[in-house]
């Protein structure tokens, strides 16, 4: 039994053991279980962090791989475009010197081509006219190789950034003169009129600059042989206006608020001082620089509008136009760059609807010549000229100022010059067919003989001649500058009512404008019976190659020896100086055989003119500009009529007895009263002496070194004497050869003009005539 | 002689004098027309009276003790004005050399340059004494003085 028991005990035991062996087996294999979950998770995580490791590592390595790739080739390429460059940089310098021997082959070329062109005239003159022809063309090509060189010369420049703009004085007036002039043979020989448009003769204010010339006539030049090139009837157009920086105005105001701001915002003193110096300095700058707006207006075939913006770019050409036309198309580029380089910029107007053409327009800043004072600069707030407050008295009442008659074939120069003459106030009268010439004479002098006879009368006549007035001022243009002209002050002649001077009755004629008989035969009807006290003066157009042949069908002595010749364009100096053959501008009434006593240009004395107008002309040293062309503006009678400054009286200040006998003797050639002094002080006693009595000298000839007191100091004290009555009169500075510095200060002292010693009589005379015409238009203008 | 001779070697001559006459000269001669035929003849004179007035000036007041040089330079400058009016470029060029030495204030210089000028000055004047005399001859045989081109 107990061996049962102990069975049953160890089978219990068993049991037991054998159920905790299994409480103990399923534990140990739950926890085996969880082990081996957990083991698992931990290599999942092990795993995943080293493939993280690993993936990143590769990223790394991977990015570090494509930098160093990418620098390779950044060095790489780097190297590359300075090795272009560089190529590019020998082939330009290569190009240049290629071109230096190019241009000197070329120039011996044209050499040659001239040796022989003179050879074949002196040998056998006769025979000749083949040879010549072939030999002018061949100079033509030469120059038009020369043409395209230089074109692409400036092209390759421009590129490089190797353009340099250079300073010099030059009139901007002269050129475009110079520039219009030019073309317009080649204009007229296609039935285009060149003109040039005065316009508000704003530019003849500052017209004396310091700038690059030749790059502005480069500019003008290709414009205007485009639009010459591109117009196959019609007109073209120049127009220049001078006006002040604009932007000079906002900036100065803008400056100090903004300086302000600045020195709230950030408290920094350093910053307000900075920008009040900026700002100052721009306005340093910028006050003598003046904006100068050209225009080329032409009434070609036009550019369309989606071609516009493409004809600047180098190379194109405007296709559908070109047919025919020659032109490497590298001009608008050249220009367009060469006017960025002066500060501007050049575009393309639109035109009104129904005009067709284009037009050019293009602005560059130069700096003037002419000392400007800090007050012009303040006083200048909404202007947008460079305008000093004129008086100006009229001392001439209505009735007798003179007119003017135009008559000129080409229907856009006729209005330009209509506008241009009525700003100035005068009165103009247009005729545009040949048939109307007649008739508008005679409307004139009927007109003039009733004003004549009504005025004649003494106490009643001036009641009369109001009301003349009044009916002749219907046909005025109603103009701002004629506000002054209402106030007739008593003026001397009045005292001697059969004396009174009439006003001249100035008649312009274009002899291509109609049938020449049909044309001199109412001129002649015209003067016919015209009473003595109106003038008239008849002014004929010519063709340039007709020279006078039309006179010599008449017969030179039926013309009267008052009457004038223009042979080229009428605008420019020419327009100035027939304009400055009335009586309001400083003309004389023409002699009439008799012995008139002659009279002078009303006395200016009373107008107040503080800016000094310079001129400057080098004469002498740089001959080319300024030799006075006597085939210009030709009188019919012949030089010899009347000596040109007659009855002017001269003043001659110069210590060297030669140059003082040179000039002495050249200014009375000229007809001129001449008295003449030692030094400086002399003058200014003299000139002080003159105010004083009321004797007006008429031009002072100033040598820059004299002994005791010298040109520049006599000179600004003369200025200041004159101040006190208002007087300007002009000064021209003598100097010799070597004296560059002095010129300088001469000009701030307040001369009008220099001249090289010794005293050349043409130089002389076109200095004194341009300084008489130039003063009274710019009065006018400037109201 | 025939006025044709005298005519030749006047322009000869007066091409010669190229190295002693500028352009100025030229510019004076083209000044003189019908009604002043003696305007070369006179301006000529009047330089050699001022020339000789201050080279006279000029020898005096390098004499002195006390060498003003002020006043010398003054002389000089005057002598180079009236010299350049009427062409003689070799004695304003001594002149103008003349006058460095003034500013140096040294006197041997200065007088060696006096010497200098006088020297260009007698030189200018034989040369304009010929042609002037040239130009007698031909009007005396009744012939126009010949024009230069330039």
């Amino acid at each position: 039994m107990s061996g049962k028991i102990f069975i049953s005990k160890v089978q219990n035991e068993y049991k037991l053991m054998i159920a905790h062996n299994t409480n103990q087996q399923l534990l140990v294999s739950g926890i085996h279980n969880n082990i081996r979950l957990a083991f698992v998770l931990l290599i999942l995580m092990i795993g995943a962090t080293v493939i993280t490791m690993c993936s990143f590592v590769c990223f790394i390595v991977l990015a570090a791989k494509r930098e160093m790739y990418l620098c390779g080739a950044l060095i790489n390429q780097m190297e590359a475009t300075q090795q272009s460059e560089r190529k590019s940089m020998n082939k330009s310098l290569a190009f240049a010197s290629a071109s230096h021997d190019i241009r000197a082959s070329l120039a011996g070329i044209t050499g040659l081509t001239e040796i022989c062109c003179h050879q074949v005239t002196k040998k056998e003159p006769l025979r000749s006219e083949l040879m010549l022809t072939n030999l002018q063309q061949m100079e033509a090509c030469t120059r038009d190789l020369l043409g395209i060189l230089n074109s692409i010369l400036d092209t390759s420049k421009i590129e490089a950034g190797k353009m340099q703009l250079e300073e010099v004085e030059f009139d901007i007036e002269q050129l475009l003169e110079d520039v219009v002039d030019l073309y317009h043979p080649v204009g007229m020989k296609k039935g285009v009129d060149v003109i040039l448009d005065p316009h508000d003769g704003s530019v003849m204010k500052s017209t004396c600059v310091k700038g690059d010339r030749g790059k502005l006539k480069q500019i003008l030049s290709n414009l205007l042989s485009n639009a010459v090139k591109f117009t196959s009837e019609g007109h073209v157009t120049v127009r220049a206006c001078a006006r002040k920086p604009r932007s000079l105005r906002n900036a100065s105001n803008r400056n100090n608020s903004i300086s302000c701001l600045f020195c709230w915002l950030f408290k920094n003193e350093s910053a307000y001082s900075e920008s009040e110096v900026v700002s100052s300095n721009s306005q340093r700058d910028m006050s003598r620089r003046t904006e100068y707006v050209f225009e080329v207006n032409d009434t070609g075939k036009g550019i369309p509008k989606e071609k516009q913006k493409s004809v600047f770019e180098n190379y194109v050409q405007v296709k559908e136009t070109a047919v025919g036309q020659e032109g490497t198309g590298l001009g608008l580029g050249i220009v367009q760059s060469l006017v960025r380089l002066m500060g501007g910029e050049i575009g393309i107007v639109d035109k009104e609807i129904g005009e067709r053409g284009t037009c050019f327009r293009f602005n560059v800043f130069f700096s003037t010549c002419e000392p400007v004072s800090t007050n012009d600069i303040e006083a200048n707030n909404n202007g947008d000229y460079i305008s000093e407050p004129i008086i100006r008295i009229h001392t001439i009442p209505k009735t007798e100022r003179s007119q003017v008659l135009l008559f000129i074939q080409s229907a856009e120069r006729s209005k330009v010059v209509q506008n241009f003459m009525q700003r100035l106030g005068i009165k103009v009268h247009v005729v545009k067919q040949h048939e109307q010439l007649s008739a508008a004479l005679k409307k004139i002098k009927r007109k003039l003989s009733l004003s004549h006879h009504s005025s004649s009368g003494k106490s009643d006549g001036n009641s009369r001649s109001d009301e003349r007035a009044s009916s002749t001022r219907s046909k005025e243009v109603p103009l701002s500058s004629l506000d002054g002209v209402d106030d007739i002050l008593p003026s001397p002649s009045q005292k001697k009512p059969n004396a009174r001077l009439f006003g001249l009755v100035l008649i312009v004629i274009d002899t291509r404008a109609g049938p020449f008989r049909d044309i001199s035969r109412a001129v002649a009807e015209f003067r016919r019976d015209l009473n003595d006290n109106c003038y008239s003066r008849v002014v004929w157009l010519d063709k340039p190659d007709t020279s006078n042949s039309n006179f010599h069908g008449l017969g030179e002595d039926k013309l009267p020896p008052s009457d004038l010749v223009i042979s080229k364009p009428f605008h420019g100096s020419r327009l100035y100086r027939i304009i400055a053959l009335l009586p309001e501008f400083g003309g004389t009434q023409p002699t009439r055989g008799e012995n008139v006593e002659n009279v002078q240009p009303r006395n200016v004395g009373s107008l107040k003119t503080s800016t000094s107008y310079v001129a400057s002309k080098k004469s002498g040293v740089n001959g080319k500009s300024y030799m006075y062309q006597k085939s210009e503006i030709e009188e019919v009678g012949g030089p010899n009529n009347k000596k040109p400054l007659t009855g002017k009286k001269i003043l001659v200040a110069d210590d060297d007895p030669i140059g003082r006998k040179i000039a002495t003797f050249v200014a009375s050639q000229l007809g001129a009263n001449i008295f003449h002094c030692e030094n400086g002080e002399e003058a200014w006693k003299l000139v002080c002496k003159s105010l004083e009595d009321g004797t007006n000298i008429d031009c002072i000839l100033m040598d820059c070194e004299m002994p005791v007191m010298d040109g520049i100091e006599a000179t600004s004290r003369i200025r200041e004497a004159e101040e006190i009555y208002g007087v300007h009169t002009p000064i021209i500075a003598l100097t010799a050869h070597y004296m560059g510095e002095d010129i300088d200060k001469m000009i701030e002292a307040g001369v009008d003009a220099y001249l090289t010693k010794p005293l050349n009589k043409e130089f002389f005379l076109k200095a004194i005539s341009e300084l008489t015409i130039m003063r009274y238009m710019i009065e006018m203008l400037t109201h | 002689m025939e006025v044709d001779q005298l005519q030749r070697s006047f322009l000869e001559y007066t091409n010669s004098l190229f190295r002693f006459l500028d352009g100025q000269f030229g510019q004076l001669q083209l000044l003189q027309d019908e009604s002043n035929p003696e305007f070369v003849f006179e301006v000529v004179s009047l330089f050699f009276e001022d020339s000789e007035r201050i080279l006279n000036d000029l020898t005096l007041a390098l004499d002195q003790q006390n060498v003003d040089f002020k006043k010398i330079d003054a002389h000089v400058h005057q002598f180079k004005g009236s010299s350049s009016s009427i062409g003689a470029q070799r004695v304003r060029n001594a002149c103008i050399a003349f006058r460095n030495f003034c500013e140096g204030q040294n006197v041997e210089a200065c007088r060696r340059c006096l010497q200098q000028v006088k020297q260009e000055y007698l030189l200018v004047k034989t040369k304009l004494e010929a042609l002037l005399r040239l130009e007698q001859q031909i009007l005396a045989a009744g012939g126009v003085i010949p024009m230069l081109d330039s």
